[in-house]
């Protein structure tokens, strides 16, 4: 069953052409990551599948649900590359305040919170507020966000950005987990060399269009998703 | 619904740390207290033949008035700092991952700085009374609720059309734009308000026009702060009362529409 189906997504800024007919279909249980170099159009397409911006051909459908209907975020968790929030919440507060969002009864919040911070080892910081943390501090913040509710589908950009090699570890383990409990990964990331080992199958796009979409297995056979992909992308 | 008082509660923990807010607050309570020592000293010197009841009531009319001016400043200044900020922090592409439709942000965060603005009026002009009514034994007139009732409406208003503002303009700009209008506004509300709209026909000008067309299709936020400051000083007014709220409800339930159809639409 696909958890996310994007049909023929066309945007462009002015004169600029962001995305250029991308299709993409990504079943449910699996860990996706979609590869670019800056500018590719990457952050585009999440912003369209979230519904931040909208495309101007193309409809994204989440867990059945048209991406602008607000029941289709219901089933999504979604981690941004820089994680902010309001200064004055205290980490816990933030969690809270997600917990809400997401329908949660006070004794599920409770839990989910605990489960959180000790996930991401940041329960020491738990009443700490935002405007006082590290950058991998906030980045851990922001990763414990995406497990407060149940969620089918979790976004996450750049997820290893900021964070020290014990986090870049927590995350992937975090990954791992999700999908072993059946849950959807899509990871934006520069860092292929991690995306090798935690992806089953990646998108490659490039200055806005899809040049690849497959399993990383068929990759690996013959060589690095490093050097395929570098292929890829000067080949264009 | 759960959502929007989220957002409420949201703005509440926000705005209440606002320095402008802060400020704005305790110079009316400093004007407030000075002019009740004024008064104090007036009382046993001056006015004590002269009926402190009425001097009082004067008092606090003139007060009143300045805290209702203050609100609009207010109005103007949270909206836009909150929704401002909120934008360029990256926040609002945050929530709006979340399951929360737009609107629902936008009625929390309008509601919210209403509640917050309600809070400073009743607060600063409760102050303003208990003051004045030790001092000047002047008695409690329930025109004084009513014109609180009747400014909150024009209150609301002025926050929906920040609101537009904000969407589009940054702090400073929209600040100034949202002042710039509130002055427009009244202005034109003030002029049409006893005229008929056959007036703009009749001798027409370009500023004239664009001042019906404000009139006409913004909430008449100028002729409801009238509407309050007649009932506050006990004045008689002309106007068709049952026009002008159909005017209100129906323009202020048309800016928030296309609030909510531009907001849609608008790439975060």
């Amino acid at each position: 069953m696909s958890v996310l189906v994007a049909n023929n997504i066309m945007k462009s800024y002015g004169d600029s052409l962001a995305l250029n007919g991308v299709s993409l279909s990504i079943s449910d249980n699996m860990v996706f990551g979609l590869l670019g170099a800056n500018g590719a159009g990457k952050t585009t397409f999440i912003k369209i599948v979230l519904d931040l911006v909208k495309a101007d051909e193309g409809t994204v459908s989440l867990c059945g649900h048209d991406s602008t209907d607000s029941q289709a975020r219901l089933s999504i968790a979604y981690m941004p590359e820089k994680f902010s929030f309001f200064t004055y919440y205290t980490v816990r507060g933030v969690l809270d305040f997600y917990g809400k969002m997401r329908n949660l009864s006070k004794a599920e919040r409770l839990s989910q919170i605990d489960f959180a911070l000790k996930k991401f080892s940041i329960n020491g910081i738990a009443d700490k507020k935002i405007n006082t943390l590290s950058k991998g501090q906030l980045q851990r913040t922001g990763l414990a966000s995406t497990l407060i509710g149940d969620q089918q589908v979790y976004i996450l950009d750049e997820p290893f950005s900021g964070l020290d090699p014990i986090g870049i570890k927590d995350v992937k383990d975090l990954i791992l987990d999700l999908k072993a409990s059946g849950k959807t990964v899509f990871i934006n990331s520069h860092i292929l060399s991690e995306m090798e080992k935690i992806c089953d199958t990646v998108g490659i796009i490039d200055r806005g269009e899809l040049l690849y979409n497959g399993s990383v297995t068929d990759i690996t056979k013959k060589e690095t998703l490093e050097s395929f992909f570098y292929k890829k992308v000067k080949k264009q | 619904m759960k959502n929007i008082l989220l957002i409420i509660s949201n703005t509440f923990q926000k705005e209440i740390r606002s320095k402008t807010l802060i400020f704005l607050s305790l110079m009316t309570l400093g004007v407030i207290v000075g002019l009740n020592t004024l008064l104090n000293f007036l009382g046993e010197k001056v006015l004590s033949d002269l009926g402190m009841g009425q001097a009082g009531g004067l008092a606090i009319s003139g007060v009143t008035l300045m805290i209702g001016m203050w609100c609009y400043f207010l109005c103007s200044f949270l909206i836009v700092d909150t929704i401002r900020s909120d934008f360029e922090k990256g926040v609002t592409s945050l929530l709006m991952t979340l399951p929360i439709k737009r609107f629902e942000y936008l009625m929390g965060r309008v509601l919210g700085i209403w509640c917050i603005v309600a809070c400073f009026y009743f607060v600063t002009s409760s102050v303003a009374f208990y003051l004045f009514n030790s001092t000047t034994k002047m008695s409690f007139s329930i025109s004084l609720l009513g014109a609180f009732a009747i400014n909150l409406l024009s209150y609301l208003a002025m926050i929906a059309i920040g609101l537009l503002i904000s969407l589009y303009f940054k702090k400073l700009t929209g600040l100034a734009i949202c002042m710039v209008c509130s002055f427009f506004i009244h202005s034109s509300n003030t002029y049409f308000m006893s005229k008929p709209i056959s007036d703009v026909f009749s001798d027409f000008e370009i500023m004239k026009f664009i001042g019906a067309s404000f009139h006409q299709l913004l909430p008449r936020i100028g002729v409801v702060s009238t509407v309050a400051k007649a009932i506050l000083l006990d004045t008689e007014l002309q106007i068709n009362y049952l026009m002008e709220s159909f005017h209100y409800i129906a323009s202020l339930t048309f800016l928030l529409l296309i609030i909510r159809f531009l907001f849609k639409r608008k790439n975060l």
